[in-house]
This record gives structure tokens, C-alpha cells and sequence, in this order.
């Protein structure tokens, strides 16, 4: 991984602080949408914005999933959506090369790739889904019920025995 | 035995979660398991395999009792991981009628220890798609849907990119599965634009190289043939990874060769001008591969980078998710050549019977 970034020819993505105020006078002035693609559009973006920005990439819009050699599931309609620790702790630590959005980047190679939400973003999200697409999920929940739940790269609960 | 099912997956058609209240040994993960799944309670489980050996083998040696294995054998064989002499020597003995290891002499005597071998003999074979003598795969020909086919060999290297491979029911155990599903896919998207003419070098003089953005392009990439030979250009109007990739996968493709253009204008206002057309990939809509490649952390590679290179059974695993040069055909070539090494010598060690 870190070799793979030593040699392509890519910015890092900690810029100085100049260069991150010139970016994100650029986003703002092309603002058509609600652009999450700076590091302050990501950070204030709410559930329907990651939705619309992260997410839809994959599960595709409308959550229908997708269906190649392997599929993207269909969060319209997914049955699993009924517990919401299920769904928080899947945007948590990924699943199948779905990444870990839970995971504090570490080292420039991972600052770069990838995405951290806040647990108050991780409870927005998951409260998106199980409240859109044809899902009517009843309770919203809240960051500090994310909080309680194991994230990535720390002790998990299963080695209690 | 208590067999409860505790399926929290979107998989159904692949794969259950059933909890481990069944398990006793690291080769039975096939049969109830699959790795890396959410589990009531106990969230993701990752090594839970001896948490109910003691009660199951209590169990068992409370239904053999009077028979005329010693506890310890029977403990023996529930918790064999089947590479050393145990319940499969055992079962082959008793199907040839050849004497049976020393330790396990006194299961040929009585048929309730017998019938116990057996069972448990086919309790961790059963459904295998990877025996002793080989692997078998079953593939579906996309030209005619719904056809199925097998392949068999001695050996398999598969170098299914571990996205696709997570979701493929395969045969190896919980370590090596573990690691499969554990491994997230970097988010990456190019975008091509076709120029009306070389503006690039022709008004600007750049000749090759590229353009580093904090744009959300973040590379323009300008082509290092070709020179001032007249008639339309491509540019590499994109190179993005990241936040700003899995943005630009969001959209609709026309609408990321649109943002292409609109953001590479503010560096090069002939854009607008001299745009011809477009052509924009997102590697997460790859269908083969579901992402670019396989990112790891230090953690993951700690935990699970072994397990995933290891020869399981009959089958490795090679590319350049499995190796350290990620994301380069580097990587996947000598991942192949260690692979392909390493079944060589295990071949050439186990001689005939392999």
C-alpha cells in the first residue's frame, strides 16, 4: 500500500492550510449540489449527503443494489435494515471490500483513501436508510448509540469470554 | 446439539450465519459459518471457534460413555484440525479394514465408537467443495444464463479479486475466509475527454507529464506521444481516489464527464471551447473486480494478511491483493510466481498422493 503511493505520482490530500482554504473557495463556487468532495463539505454533510455522495456509488440510487460477478446489496426493502446495530456497525467496519468508515485513517497512504465518519454521521446515515427507500423503520438513533458499538481497530467485545 | 440460525446477512442465497453453539473445530466453518458476520450480542466474531469446546465435547463423551474410547480420545477427535492423525485416519482405517492409528486402536471394537467416527467423519466433508484429492469449481457461462459447468483440478490458484470471491461459496476455513471478507476495495474513477485539438501543447507548450489539482480531479494526465501531430486529443482529465472517487462513482457517467470538464476548465479555460467528448470509469462499477484494489492497514495486515496467503487445502489465493506492491500488476505477478512456488513444493513433497 504505502509503496503503491511512494511511487504514484499523487498529491497527499493533507494540504497546507492555504491550499485547503483555495479548495474550498473552489467547491464553493462551483456549488451546484451539496459536494461533500472537501474536507469541510464532508464534514457537515448529514445522512441524505453521504447518502447521495458515498453510498449511492454503490448501492446505486434508489438503494436497488447492483448485481455483476458479485452484487451490491439492495437497501430498499432489506429486511436486515430492522436492526439498526446491524446496519450501524456494517458502515462501521465494512463488509466483503466495503471499507470501514469507523476506521481512523492512520499513515498518509490511508489519509488519502480513505473516508472517517463521525458517529453522529454514522447514526444520520444509518437513520437515511432506514427511513427512505420504501423503508419505515421506526427509531431514530443517535451518536452516542454509535459510540456504545465496537469500531474498527479497537478491542472487540468478542474476546470477552 | 442445539443449531439455531442467527442470519443477519444480505446474502441469503450465499451464505447463513448460524450461531456457533455448533462448533467444536476450526474445519467445520463451512458447514454453519460464515466468517466476519454480525452475530446477536456478540457483534462481529472473529474467533469464537473454542468458546463451546468444552460443553460440546462434555456433551459427547456423555453419549459415549460406556463405549470404549477414553475422554481424552474423544476430545481428541472432536478438536483434530484433520492435519494430523485423528478422526479422518480413523474413518480411512475403518473403510479399508486396516489397522487403526495406536491412539485411536480401541474405537475398532466397539460400534457405537465406530458409528461415532463415521459421524463425524461426514459431519465435516459433507458439501466439500475442496476434498482431499482436489478442487472443484462450478461455473455459469454468462452467454447462456442459468448454465452450470465444473471444473476439476488437483490444485486451485484463484485470483478472483476478494469483493467478488467474499460473496463466491467457497470451501476454506475460517482463517482464510476471515481474511477474504476482510479487506475493503479502494475507490478510484478516470475520466478520458476528447479535445477538438491539442490546445495542451499547442497554446500552453506541455508535453507529457501531469497536472496535480486539489480540484476534485485531483490529476489531469497529458499524453507523451504524439506531439502536435494535429486532429482531435485525449487528455486523462481525471485520476481521482478517495472522497472525491467515491463522489464522482455516485453520478450518473455523464454527469462526471460534465464535472470533469467544469472543474478542468478553471485550469485550462480552452475546455470549454474545445470539448469533443467523454469517457468516465468508477472502478466500484467494475462488475468483475467492485472496486480498484484491495487496501490494507497495518492492523489488517497483521490479522489477516497470513491467512489469506496461506495454502488452504487445495486452493491459494493470488494477486495483488495478495501480496505488499497493492494496486500494481507488480504485486499480482509475484504474488503468482510465490503461489505457484509454494503449490511446488508442497506437490513435489506429498509425491504421489499429491
Amino acid at each position: 500500500m504505502r509503496s503503491r503511493f511512494e511511487r504514484l505520482p499523487v498529491r497527499r490530500l493533507r494540504v497546507a492550510p492555504l491550499a485547503l482554504l483555495a479548495a474550498t473557495i473552489a467547491t464553493a463556487a462551483l456549488a451546484d449540489d451539496n459536494s461533500v468532495t472537501s474536507t469541510a463539505g464532508l464534514g457537515n454533510a448529514g445522512g441524505a449527503e453521504i447518502y447521495g455522495h458515498i453510498c449511492r456509488g454503490c448501492h446505486m440510487p434508489g438503494a436497488q443494489g447492483a448485481a455483476g460477478a458479485g452484487h451490491y446489496p439492495k437497501l430498499a426493502g432489506d429486511p436486515a435494515l430492522v436492526s439498526w446495530q446491524y446496519v450501524a456497525l456494517t458502515v462501521l467496519h465494512g463488509k466483503n471490500g466495503m471499507p470501514a468508515f469507523g476506521q481512523q485513517p492512520t499513515g498518509e497512504a490511508m489519509d488519502f483513501l480513505l473516508v472517517h465518519l463521525s458517529d453522529a454521521q454514522v447514526a444520520d446515515v444509518v437513520n437515511y436508510v432506514r427511513s427512505n427507500f420504501g423503508n419505515h423503520y421506526k427509531g431514530s438513533i443517535t451518536a452516542e448509540q454509535v459510540a456504545a458499538l465496537p469500531h474498527p481497530g479497537a478491542a472487540s467485545p468478542a474476546s470477552r469470554k | 446439539m442445539v443449531i439455531a440460525c442467527a442470519d443477519m446477512d444480505w446474502g441469503y442465497d450465499y451464505d447463513s450465519s448460524f450461531t456457533p453453539e455448533v462448533y467444536v473445530d476450526a474445519s467445520y466453518a463451512p458447514l454453519f459459518f460464515a466468517p466476519r458476520d454480525v452475530f446477536y450480542d456478540i457483534v462481529f466474531e472473529d474467533k469464537y471457534t473454542t468458546r463451546f469446546n468444552d460443553a460440546l465435547v462434555g456433551e459427547w463423551i456423555t453419549y459415549l460413555k460406556g463405549s470404549t474410547l477414553a475422554d481424552t480420545q474423544i476430545s481428541t477427535m472432536l478438536l483434530n484440525d484433520g492435519k494430523t492423525s485423528g478422526i479422518n485416519d480413523a474413518y480411512n482405517a475403518l473403510q479399508k479394514k486396516q489397522p487403526l492409528p495406536a491412539n485411536l486402536a480401541a474405537v475398532g471394537s466397539n460400534e457405537k465408537a465406530k458409528n461415532f467416527v463415521e459421524f463425524l467423519y461426514h459431519a465435516k466433508v459433507i458439501d466439500s467443495h475442496q476434498g482431499r484429492q482436489g478442487g472443484t469449481a462450478t461455473y455459469e457461462d454468462t452467454q447462456s444464463p442459468g448454465s452450470r459447468s465444473t471444473a476439476k483440478a488437483d490444485w486451485c490458484l484463484c485470483t478472483i479479486p476478494l469483493p467478488i470471491l467474499a460473496q463466491i461459496p467457497l470451501n476454506v476455513g475460517p482463517a482464510m475466509g476471515a481474511a477474504i471478507s476482510a479487506v475493503p476495495y479502494a475507490s478510484a474513477v478516470k475520466v478520458g475527454l476528447q479535445f477538438k485539438r491539442r490546445f495542451w501543447e499547442e497554446d500552453d507548450h506541455i508535453y507529457g507529464g501531469i497536472t496535480y489539482t486539489d480540484l476534485p480531479i485531483m490529476n489531469i494526465g497529458y499524453p507523451s506521444t504524439g506531439y502536435h501531430s494535429g486532429g482531435k486529443g485525449v487528455l486523462l482529465a481525471a485520476y481521482i481516489f478517495g472522497i472525491n472517487a467515491m463522489d464522482f462513482t455516485a453520478m450518473p457517467p455523464e454527469e462526471r464527464v460534465r464535472k470533469a470538464v467544469e472543474y478542468g476548465s478553471q485550469i485550462h479555460p480552452q475546455y470549454h471551447e474545445e470539448f469533443d467528448n467523454g469517457v468516465a470509469m468508477a472502478w466500484h462499477r467494475s462488475p468483475f473486480t467492485m472496486g480498484c484494489f484491495g487496501m490494507w492497514s497495518d492492523e489488517s495486515r497483521a490479522r489477516h494478511y497470513d491467512n489469506l496467503c496461506q495454502i488452504d487445502g487445495r486452493i491459494a489465493l493470488a494477486g495483488e491483493h495478495a501480496s505488499f506492491l497493492g494496486g500494481w500488476q507488480e504485486g499480482a505477478v509475484t504474488s503468482a510466481l510465490d503461489a505457484i512456488g509454494r503449490l511446488h513444493q508442497r506437490a513435489v513433497a506429498q509425491g504421489e498422493k499429491a
